[in-house]
């Protein structure tokens, strides 16, 4: 009983840690996918101008935050696997555990994508004209 | 004989199909104290074959010209017809905008805009994706229109990779890959040399009149006036001089920068009336 107390203890901490890290990753990419389409104001607003749909920008952006997402999520397991015998307490890696963590990981670049979404659908095609 | 550019510019091209037709329009930002009339009342019709440069000095309504025709703005009133088809009476008359202009419109920029990912063969394709041109068709189209500019050895290459004066006839090519009937050019030539610049306009003309383009041209380029075959000059937002086909240029000239067209065009009164 008080074995699983203990368990059950560090299990929630843990998870409060995941859920922390997951909510910070999201700020970091949404951050990042907001300055990458604030590079892109002009590209953006040209592929307006000349026709592109809506799906096409939202597409774009949503691909950038997946690119980001994948490289992080792959970068961290490797890390991860390649590090795991230099800590010193006994860790267990279950393959549903990565699994999960990468659907996580899709969700958060999902959802911190919006801002940068957001700033493209606003993006008057006129700004592709001009000096 | 092939004549020099100045006195071929003289010769007004056979008019071509109507591609453009304002009736009307004008456009206003603001309201109240602070409303700002951008086009006031412009008929303007506007044929294929024919390269037009649209002059003024700052804030004459080049831009906001522009951007109607290209509709990118909406008028405040009148009429406009693109292509013979009727795109705004009071209101858009086509609820998808961006459609609308890749099917009539190609755009032409003063830097190239081209998409810097992208290899000239894939942002000339790009247009032709949009438009759902079958993919044999598009690969077609864009070894065409490469070839046709003269930049087909350069279709693997990025824009970081081209000339200014490459780069410019890739962005023509995928202005053109779509077949629009019009083609709106802001400041082609700004970042060109005279050479270059000279080259670019001339590729306009041929296209215009190889394709029944109607080629829209803002520029303050001097070095490209006695290339235009038309010129229309706008002042406060109005038609100065629609129908002129040996510009003035001397007085054109005073557009740069806005400060000496005043003074330089005291001469001139609106001729709206001689464009109805």
């Amino acid at each position: 009983m008080l074995l699983e107390s203990v368990v059950e203890k560090a299990r929630r901490q843990i998870g409060l840690f995941t859920a922390t890290l997951l909510l910070v990753s999201t700020v970091i990419i949404a951050l990042i996918v907001y300055t990458l389409t604030l590079d892109k104001t002009r590209e953006i607003a040209t592929l307006k101008l000349i026709g592109a749909p809506d799906r096409t920008i939202v597409g774009l952006i949503l691909q950038q935050a997946l690119a980001i997402g994948v490289i992080g999520f792959f970068s961290g397991a490797g890390l991860l696997v390649n590090l795991v015998d230099v800590f010193p307490r006994r860790v267990v890696l279950l393959p549903a555990d990565a699994l999960a963590l990468g659907g996580a990981t899709l969700v958060v670049c999902f959802v911190a994508s919006a801002l940068g979404v957001r700033l493209a659908l606003r993006i008057d095609p006129s700004r592709a004209l001009g000096g | 004989m092939e004549l020099p550019p100045s006195r071929a510019a003289s010769l007004m091209p056979p008019r071509g199909t109507k591609r453009v037709e304002l009736r009307g329009v004008s456009k206003h930002f603001g309201s109240g104290s602070a409303r700002v009339d951008a086009l006031r009342d412009i008929d303007l019709d506007l044929y294929g074959g024919r390269v037009v440069g649209l002059l003024g000095p700052s804030g004459s309504g080049k831009s906001t010209l522009l951007n109607a025709i290209g509709c990118i703005i909406e008028p405040s009133a009148g009429s406009m017809m693109l292509d013979g088809e009727l795109v705004y009476d009071g209101g858009w008359r086509r609820s998808d905008l961006r459609r609308l202009r890749l099917e009539k419109i190609g755009f032409i920029f003063q830097f190239h805009n081209l998409l810097p990912f992208l290899t000239a063969e894939e942002n000339v394709r790009l247009v032709l994706d949009l438009a759902g041109w079958p993919q044999a068709a598009a690969r077609q189209r864009v070894a065409e229109l490469l070839d046709y500019l003269q930049v087909s050895d350069r279709g693997h290459a990025i824009p970081a990779q081209l000339s200014g004066g490459q780069a410019q006839r890739v962005a023509i090519a995928r202005a053109l890959a779509n077949e629009p009937r019009i083609i709106l050019a802001d400041e082609p030539t700004a970042a060109l040399d005279s050479e270059r610049a000279v080259i670019v306009i001339e590729l306009l003309r041929r296209v215009a009149r190889e394709n029944d383009t109607a080629v829209i041209v803002v520029t303050h380029d001097e070095k490209i006036f006695g290339l235009l075959d038309q010129i229309v000059l706008l002042r406060d937002g109005m038609l100065v001089s629609p129908e002129a086909t040996e510009p003035p240029l001397s007085e054109a000239i005073g557009a740069r920068g806005g400060g000496a067209w005043p003074a330089a065009h005291g001469g001139f009164s609106p001729r709206r009336e001689e464009t109805r």
